[in-house]
């Protein structure tokens, strides 16, 4: 990481270019016939002006001020190129950093090596009232841990500031073999650091929740071997992939701040199970061949995903006792486990074939069919009962459930070319489900299509799609949702809900885009397209999701030295969802439902012109609009509970707005400089975000700042060519 | 373990394969093939000046593509014999062939790797060609000859909606040039769903955040069947890339008894006037965090 100082970032970028433009042109080394130059060096300097402290702005990279650095370097043997080497290096020493190293042998080998840094910064500034001994345990300090809530306050008021981000690191390496030849094998080998802290909360009961950084420090490593044949008539890959998760913190513990001795019913701290180490295993063919008018494609693909990692205790509390099937009872923070790791496992098969022909002249005719088999065999381990929220044991016998599905699709397209440019296919596809222990056993969607392609003429294409699908399902269980449990238990979800990834449904989809080519200078598109999807039949739950886009675009390109565009893109979404509110037993009291319409257009615009004049000056100028304004209107019948409700108008307001202007000089064939400047604007008006403090209705919250920025990002550039 | 599927279709798929890469290899065309016309690079050099410049920095101007093929330009435009005769009246241009026509043209080199499954592709389908996204002797990107400046840039010239949504608050950093479309999705074609490399999306999800991985010992069962079930992966204007915030989304499936199908309206927001935690913040994640699973022997309420 580097953060330079103004002053130094200037020093150093002057010193750098001024000895670049004093030294005289490197040649080329060359040694045994092979070249190597550094083909460009791009400085740049930095400087960084924002009215806050939002992450937002620098979410996903590294904008600081400071010198930022990029090269290209590259190599060539004088036999014409047989052998290429580059590096190309940008941001470097960034948190944003990228390094590509290529080698190849045309023909014969080739090895690529990429280096890329990730920042993602979830917010700056939030509130850590926590002492950190290790990165894993969160400790409210003692002599505030459970004194009176006012102290506390006034404690988390005045706590200490942290940034909450992540920096993920990748590394691909490959090395290829026989690219475009016959037969061609690859090695590649992945890994991925992630490392940094991400908000996360936990829960001692409705009235005392906590919010706090949860430390990550993931790896991820892979490793691929493939090999390919590619013959006349077709083709065969095959190969193994194998992929590891580790993470480095099994469980995070924290402090309760508001009870410093520990007891059943009386938890002074919590202990949080983080993701588990985990692996994935997998094997694939796949196959193509063109066999008397007829083209197959097919794949085979085995995966198995396991993980076993060890099992925490039921608590960390050391004051709750825990009882066992036969009555027996144990220490629920050391004790009582059926099994000490999980050994859970899932495998996943695959299994595709397409397949295509020409009827005649005019007439093709595709098959498609998928099939793919989510096969979870983990143990069905029973526990007794379990700890709830670090607070008591409670003796609900549960048992884990190994959720499995299959999901098939077939489909068959008849395709017609109406005239030698215009295309018209119609198509029929199902999609089937089958689930192990979920509400709906079965469900079938079946969807007609209709697409229009069509180029009229050189100047002009029109694609146009409309499809329809209705889903049916099996008999919905509500039952389902209580399948954890050993001993029955009455439901508690409303019985008409139907859940909406199980439930029948009505969908239309459709797509009008049109591109218009008046002349070589002039492009103009435009189109609309959108999705409904109806849950009519559905009492409760989600009943209809409808998006609806128009966009328009416009460019103007007179020739080499100019270009100019326009664009702007509407999307309007309603999601309308019905439910009924209920106190200790499920209500049947119409009076109790309640219904939400939620809403959100968002306006996208840009526009944009550059500029190359010829007389060694090029502009680039773009501006970049995204404004949503969202709502969510509540209906309730008088008389029941609820009996009234206050809508929501800042269900997501958010506006960004992006201005760039680059401008350069070039001054000689070998530098050019110039100017950038970057303007953005981002407000947001969050609902579920306003008003928020560092305790609130028994929440303790970081309250990390991503929110509201104006930045103004000012450098000067100069790019070498060498 | 459920097998559904029946060893006739593996059969099947194996019997055709073996035998379309047993029969006699069939001689590759180009075009209008006649060995007769060839003429040269150097010839067309001769007129069409600053196109050798301009792929001297590419693979197809390199001594590798040579080894491959001998024809140069009339490798991919097919014998310039009668253009250099009569250039007004024939023109080997590659735009002239149809989208097949075209498409053919670059298969005989690359129809392996990436490529593999172009034939029966949605783009292939759509009668969009090679030359729509990469340019032979002009383009901008810095890898694989692609016509605009980046990945995403040339593909949101079509997915017009995909680019307004890469410019919502919650996104994956495309916009920031950290990852691009085809990290996730092959356009070339893939057997799998919306294009993505791996064998489902959520497997492809996995590639990057192997940790919701599992499986877990409480599983959430929609997770496990679909991410996009409450997530959409191009943009959204709600944390997370959540298709609908929080309490909401979490309502489309729970309205159980008690807090689960409460009524969160404005007077339930932090600055409300009887603010709950169910609605604020993180709403109902801000006890049920663990919401993608948890190995947590008390976890079957995704609360540890």
């Amino acid at each position: 990481m580097i953060r330079h100082t103004r002053q130094y970032a200037l020093a150093s970028g002057l010193a750098v270019l001024l000895a670049l433009l004093v030294l005289p042109g490197a040649a080329p080394a060359e040694d045994d016939g092979f070249r190597l130059w550094v083909d460009t060096v791009d400085l740049w300097v930095l400087e960084l002006d924002q009215d806050t402290k939002s992450s937002k702005f620098q979410e996903y990279r590294d904008l600081g001020s400071g010198l930022w650095a990029g090269m290209k370097l590259y190599g060539e043997s004088a036999d014409g190129g047989n052998r290429n080497f580059a590096i190309r290096l940008k941001g470097i020493g960034r948190e944003d950093g990228r390094y590509n190293l290529d080698y190849r042998v045309e023909g014969k080998y080739s090895f690529a090596l990429d280096y890329n840094k990730i920042p993602h910064r979830f917010g700056n500034d939030a509130n850590m009232p926590w002492d950190r001994p290790a990165l894993n345990r969160l400790e409210f300090p003692d002599p505030v841990q459970g004194v009176d809530q006012d102290e506390i306050l006034a404690f988390v008021a005045s706590a200490d500031r942290i940034n909450l981000g992540l920096q993920r690191d990748r590394t691909r390496a490959q090395f290829d073999r026989g690219k475009l030849q016959r037969w061609a094998w690859s090695v590649a080998y992945t890994h991925e650091n992630r490392n940094g802290d991400r908000p996360l909360s936990a829960a001692f009961g409705f009235g005392n929740v906590q919010e706090f950084p949860e430390p990550i420090n993931y790896d991820t490593t892979g490793v691929e071997l493939a090999g390919e044949f590619n013959g006349d008539n077709g083709g065969l890959r095959f190969g193994y992939r194998y992929s590891e998760f580790e993470n480095q913190f099994g469980s995070v513990v924290w402090d309760n701040p508001f009870n410093a001795v520990e007891a059943d019913r009386n938890p002074s701290r919590g202990r949080y199970d983080l993701a588990p180490n985990n692996e994935a295993d997998l094997f694939f063919v796949e196959g193509r061949a063109r066999v008397g008018g007829w083209w197959f494609n097919g794949n085979l693909v085995q995966n198995t995903m396991s993980q076993s990692d060890q099992l925490l205790p039921y608590t960390i509390n050391t004051g709750i006792e825990g009882e066992g099937f036969d009555g027996s009872t144990f220490p629920a923070a050391g004790a009582g486990l059926p099994v000490a790791r999980a050994n859970n496992e899932a495998e996943v098969l695959t299994f595709s074939l397409n397949a295509g022909t020409a009827l005649g002249e005019d007439w093709s005719l595709t098959l498609r069919y998928r099939n793919y088999d989510y096969d979870n065999s983990s143990p069905r381990l029973r526990f007794p009962g379990y700890v709830r929220l670090d607070e008591r044991w409670n003796d609900d016998g549960l048992i884990t459930v190994p959720y499995s599905y299959a999901r098939e699709n077939m489909g068959i397209e008849l395709g017609w070319d109406v005239t030698d440019t215009t295309n018209l296919s119609l198509a029929w596809t199902t999609e089937s489900w089958e689930r192990d222990f979920r509400e709906v056993r079965d469900a079938d969607e079946d969807t007609f299509k209709l697409s229009l392609n069509s180029r009229p003429s050189k100047k002009a294409t029109v694609r146009a799609s409309w499809a329809t699908g209705e889903r049916t399902t099996s008999e919905y269980i509500t039952e389902a949702q209580l399948v954890f449990f050993l001993d029955p238990h009455s439901i508690d979800n409303l019985p008409g809900l139907r859940k909406y990834d199980q439930a029948e449904r009505d969908v239309d989809d459709y797509e009008v885009a049109v591109q218009l080519y008046p002349s070589d200078a002039w492009n103009v598109s435009f189109g609309f397209s959108g999705r409904d999807e109806d849950y009519g039949k559905s009492e409760f739950g989600l009943i209809a999701d409808e998006v609806g886009n128009l966009n328009f675009e416009l460019g103007y390109t007179p020739g080499a030295h100019l270009n100019f565009y326009l664009f702007a893109h509407d999307e309007d979404r309603d999601v309308f969802q019905q439910n009924r509110q209920s106190g200790r037993s499920i209500s049947t009291d119409p009076a109790d439902n309640w219904s939400i319409a939620l809403n959100e257009d968002t306006l996208t615009w840009g526009a944009g012109v550059s500029s190359d004049p010829g007389n060694g000056w090029t502009f680039d100028l773009s501006i970049n609009i995204s404004d949503t304004d969202g709502e969510a209107d509540f209906t309730t019948p008088p008389g029941g509970s609820p009996s009234e409700a206050v809508d929501i108008d800042n269900y997501e307001d958010i506006e960004l707005t992006a201005v760039r202007l680059k401008v350069g000089y070039k001054l000689n064939d070998r530098v050019t400089c110039g100017a950038y400047y970057l303007h953005e604007n981002y407000t947001i008006n969050s609902f579920i975000l306003q008003g928020l403090q560092p305790f609130l209705a028994g929440t303790l919250l970081l309250v990390p700042n991503d929110g509201d920025y104006r930045a103004n990002l000012v450098a000067v550039y100069a790019k070498f060519k060498i | 373990m459920k097998i559904r599927i029946s060893p006739t279709p593996l059969l099947i798929v194996a019997a055709v394969l073996a035998v379309g890469l047993m029969l006699p290899t069939a001689a590759r065309s180009s075009p209008s093939e006649d060995p007769g016309d060839y003429v040269g690079s150097e010839e067309c050099m001769a007129c069409h000046e600053g196109y050798q410049e301009k792929l001297a920095m590419t693979p197809h101007g390199k001594a590798g593509f040579a080894a491959l093929s001998n024809r140069g330009c009339e490798t991919c435009h097919g014998p310039g014999g009668k253009h250099i005769e009569d250039p007004e009246a024939y023109q080997p241009l590659i735009l002239a062939l149809s989208p097949d026509e075209q498409n053919e043209v670059c298969q005989q080199c690359h129809a392996g790797g990436t490529q593999f499954f172009w034939q029966g592709s949605m783009h292939e389908s759509r009668d969009v060609t090679c030359t729509t996204c990469h340019g032979v002797h002009s383009y901008e990107a810095e890898v694989n000859q692609i016509k605009a400046a980046s990945v995403q840039e040339q593909c949101y010239s079509c997915h017009k909606d995909i680019r307004a949504q890469a410019w919502k608050r919650s996104h994956h950093p495309i916009r920031e040039g950290r990852i691009s479309c085809s990290d996730c999705h092959n356009p070339h074609g893939a057997q799998s769903p919306k294009m993505v490399y791996a064998a489902s999306i959520n497997e492809q999800c996995y590639s990057c955040h192997a940790e919701k991985r599992g499986p877990f010992l409480w599983d959430h069962a929609p997770v496990r069947e679909d991410c996009t079930a409450c997530h959409t992966p191009h943009g959204s204007n709600h944390l997370k890339l959540q298709k609908t915030s929080v309490p909401y989304i979490c309502q489309q499936c729970h309205s159980n008894t008690r807090h689960p199908g409460t009524l969160y309206d404005r007077t339930r927001l932090a600055d409300g006037t009887n603010p709950a935690n169910r609605e604020f913040s993180r709403a109902c994640l801000n006890c049920h965090s663990a919401i993608h699973g948890s190995n947590h022997p008390s976890g079957w309420a995704l609360m540890r």
